[in-house]
């Protein structure tokens, strides 16, 4: 009888500690996003003073945090990829991350840091989704496809750099580009959005320019020295007829 | 069934407490875990220290010249833009230096008529071992003949990329054919930036230079830095991770200070002096105690001097990280002893090589596997401002004999390090700017 009171009083203590201890995390999250929304507010305010332009929310509607990531290259996903296209296939090593597979249908060529080259010969239709599917092997990977071939999306977001587009001449197709075939690593965390905005103004007032006309965020693919791409986050701003990426990383300006 | 219930109540409350509390502990400590947590809820987001899409890594080696001639002519690369192109150039290049095969000698003429051509343009402080150069930028060594190259064009002939090397050593012209993708290597050539430089045996009066040299026909703008000398001498100067990464226990060394007020660790046969000027030395004097490069059997000497040069760079890489001395460090000399091989290495920081008091940024002694010295200097650097170089057309002039090239290099003075031009005629190096 006695260890049961024990136990009821245990149970309210705990409550009591757990409610406590719930509410805390709850004003510390809730501040933190309070204090995040503001600062972004706050540096959109700094940022129109300076003399920018831009539309309502343009800040808001930005991811608060984005990711970078690393592809290590996949071989077993690229020889899939190519069986799945062309059925029993040969593969030839030519050095240099140079994969190349043939069957009597046509041939894919794999290159380092994600570039594919499709050469088709049979006169059937290729099924370059096919090809492209098995580097979807992430949930956040998803392709589309567009007028002049297939874009990369991660988190919804658009992989600027990872496209392959076809096209035929005669009876054979040919398709090339960037694709993703590996194992994403996370890397680093993008700054915040105040630090973002700020750093920005720094970069279009370097590029003379004044209004921010359209603000997206994406990600670039890189290429790395040992075969594998990176992804790194950006800013993509429209100004006028100008495009110009931020790195979400550092702030600065990068190519595409 | 009451006690059951309150029994199964107090463990769940238990455990939610304790998620609770670390959650808690976490988010108001400003810890490094959970950075998924604090990522997902947008708060505590860590510092970046990448360098956005530019990154390279373990290149061994960066190219002193780098150059992409496109359609409307010759981009030499400079500044922070060496990396970034660098960066965007590497796979074709290392996809050519991968698959070469039927290497045979060209001439001089040949060689200047690739280059005159669409092609991309690297050249080195000195004559690279080209069986190494491919190891280290392909991590495949199909080469074994001995040519270097002190410059290289990955080049197209009948749409087919191939490469072209002159190796100073011999005085000799090389082609070689490869199976790199042509498409690939024709977008980074129409893609490249707009023209601002020309190749010496293009123009009428750069008889000084080398024909293959790069001339900049504009100012070219490089970052200055202020440099940090490490106090090692202060309370907690010295790191546990810096003395780890040169593999001494910092609970088992013995540590003195000398008079002139350089720190000594000594554990057993190793000693690591850290001079108030911010070098460390790094020595084993005890046969076979040292940083082993666990080199793996069965490599021919060649793969064998590529991977140990390979793992020092690591090495050097983990000091440095522990240290928090920027720019990264690139292979400046090779040279072959009695029992082993002597490393020299410069930095290249902000698209140009350091050149330290005494030389080198980093010199390595490797005896039978092991590495038993080093020195390295582990000062740190913050950019400062821009500076304005001139065009390496107005500096050709100053220059004296044939043959010279031209470098950009550091070189520090009262705590800055500023950028100048140096030239280079057969092994004397000279400040021109």
């Amino acid at each position: 009888m006695e260890w049961s009171k024990i136990k009821t009083i245990l149970i309210l203590l705990m409550l009591a500690v757990n409610i406590f201890l719930s509410i805390n995390l709850y004003s510390q999250v809730s501040g933190s996003i309070r204090e995040e929304h503001d600062m972004t507010e706050h540096s959109g305010e700094i940022l129109k003073s300076h003399g920018f332009a831009f539309f309502e929310d343009a800040f808001l509607d930005m991811p608060v945090s984005m990711t970078s990531y690393t592809f290590r290259r996949d071989i077993e996903a690229e020889a899939k990829a190519a069986q799945g296209l062309l059925g029993e296939c040969e593969q030839a090593q030519q050095g240099g991350g140079i994969y190349q597979y043939s069957s009597s249908k046509g041939k894919v060529i794999f290159r380092s840091s994600g570039y594919i080259e499709l050469e088709w010969l049979s006169e059937d239709e290729p099924d370059i989704e096919a090809l492209l599917m098995p580097g979807l092997n992430e949930d956040a990977l998803s392709l589309k496809k567009e007028t002049e071939g297939y874009s990369l999306y991660m988190d919804g977001l658009k992989i600027v750099g990872a496209f392959v587009s076809d096209r035929h001449s005669g009876k054979e197709t040919f398709a090339e580009g960037v694709w993703v075939y590996g194992q994403k690593e996370r890397g680093a965390i993008s700054r915040t959005r105040a630090e973002l905005i700020l750093a920005l103004g720094d970069v279009m007032k370097k590029l003379n320019l004044t209004s921010i006309d359209a603000l997206k965020s994406a990600y670039i693919l890189s290429p790395l020295q040992n075969g594998d791409v990176r992804l790194t986050p950006v800013w993509l701003v429209v100004s006028g007829d100008e495009l110009v990426y931020v790195s979400a990383l550092t702030g600065q300006q990068i190519t595409s | 069934m009451s006690e059951r219930f309150k029994n199964v109540t107090l463990a769940l409350m238990s455990l939610l407490m304790i998620i609770l509390l670390m959650v808690n502990l976490t988010l108001s400590l400003d810890s490094t875990h959970f950075v998924f947590l604090k990522n997902i809820l947008g708060i505590g987001v860590e510092e970046e220290t990448e360098q956005g899409a530019s990154v390279t890594s373990n290149a061994v080696i960066f190219p002193a010249k780098l150059a992409i001639r496109g359609q409307d002519g010759l981009y030499l690369a400079s500044g922070s833009a060496m990396s970034e192109v660098f960066s965007e150039v590497s796979p074709v290049v290392s996809e050519a230096m991968g698959s070469v095969s039927k290497i045979s000698k060209i001439d001089q003429y040949r060689f200047l008529e690739l280059l005159g051509g669409n092609n991309i343009y690297l050249s080195f402080t000195f004559s690279v071992p080209f069986s190494l150069l491919q190891y280290w930028w392909t991590g495949e060594m199909g080469f074994s003949s001995d040519q270097a190259a002190l410059a290289l064009t990955v080049s197209a002939v009948d749409n087919k990329v191939v490469l072209a090397f002159f190796d100073s050593q011999s005085g000799k012209y090389y082609l070689a054919e490869t199976a790199a993708g042509y498409d690939r290597f024709k977008t980074i050539c129409d893609n490249a930036p707009e023209a601002n430089a020309f190749f010496a045996f293009e123009q009428d009066g750069c008889h000084m230079l080398a024909p293959y040299q790069p001339v900049s026909a504009s100012s070219v703008y490089y970052s200055s830095y202020a440099v940090t000398v490490p106090d090692f001498s202060a309370e907690g100067g010295v790191s546990q991770s810096l003395l780890s990464a040169y593999g001494i226990n910092p609970f088992l060394a013995k540590v003195y200070k000398t008079t002139e007020g350089d720190v000594v660790y000594v554990e057993g046969y190793i000693a690591l002096q850290l001079s108030k000027n911010g070098m460390a030395v790094y020595t084993s004097t005890g046969e076979g105690y040292g940083i082993s490069l666990d080199v793996p059997v069965g490599l021919s000497n060649k793969e064998t001097e590529g991977y140990m040069i390979k793992r020092i760079v690591s090495v050097l890489e983990g000091i440095c990280s522990a240290s928090s001395c920027q720019g990264e460090l690139s292979v400046a000399e090779i040279a072959r002893t009695q029992d082993g091989y002597m490393v020299a290495f410069e930095r290249f920081l902000g698209g140009g090589f350091i050149t330290e008091p005494d030389g080198y940024s980093a010199v390595v002694v490797v005896k039978d596997g092991v590495i038993t010295d080093i020195k390295l200097w582990l000062n740190s650097y913050s950019e400062t401002s821009q500076t304005m170089l001139l065009p390496d057309n107005l500096v050709i002039s100053l220059l004296d004999g044939e043959g010279n090239l031209l470098f950009v290099r550091y070189s520090e003075k009262d705590g800055i390090l500023s950028p100048g031009i140096f030239s280079y005629n057969g092994g004397t190096k000279s400040g021109v700017e």
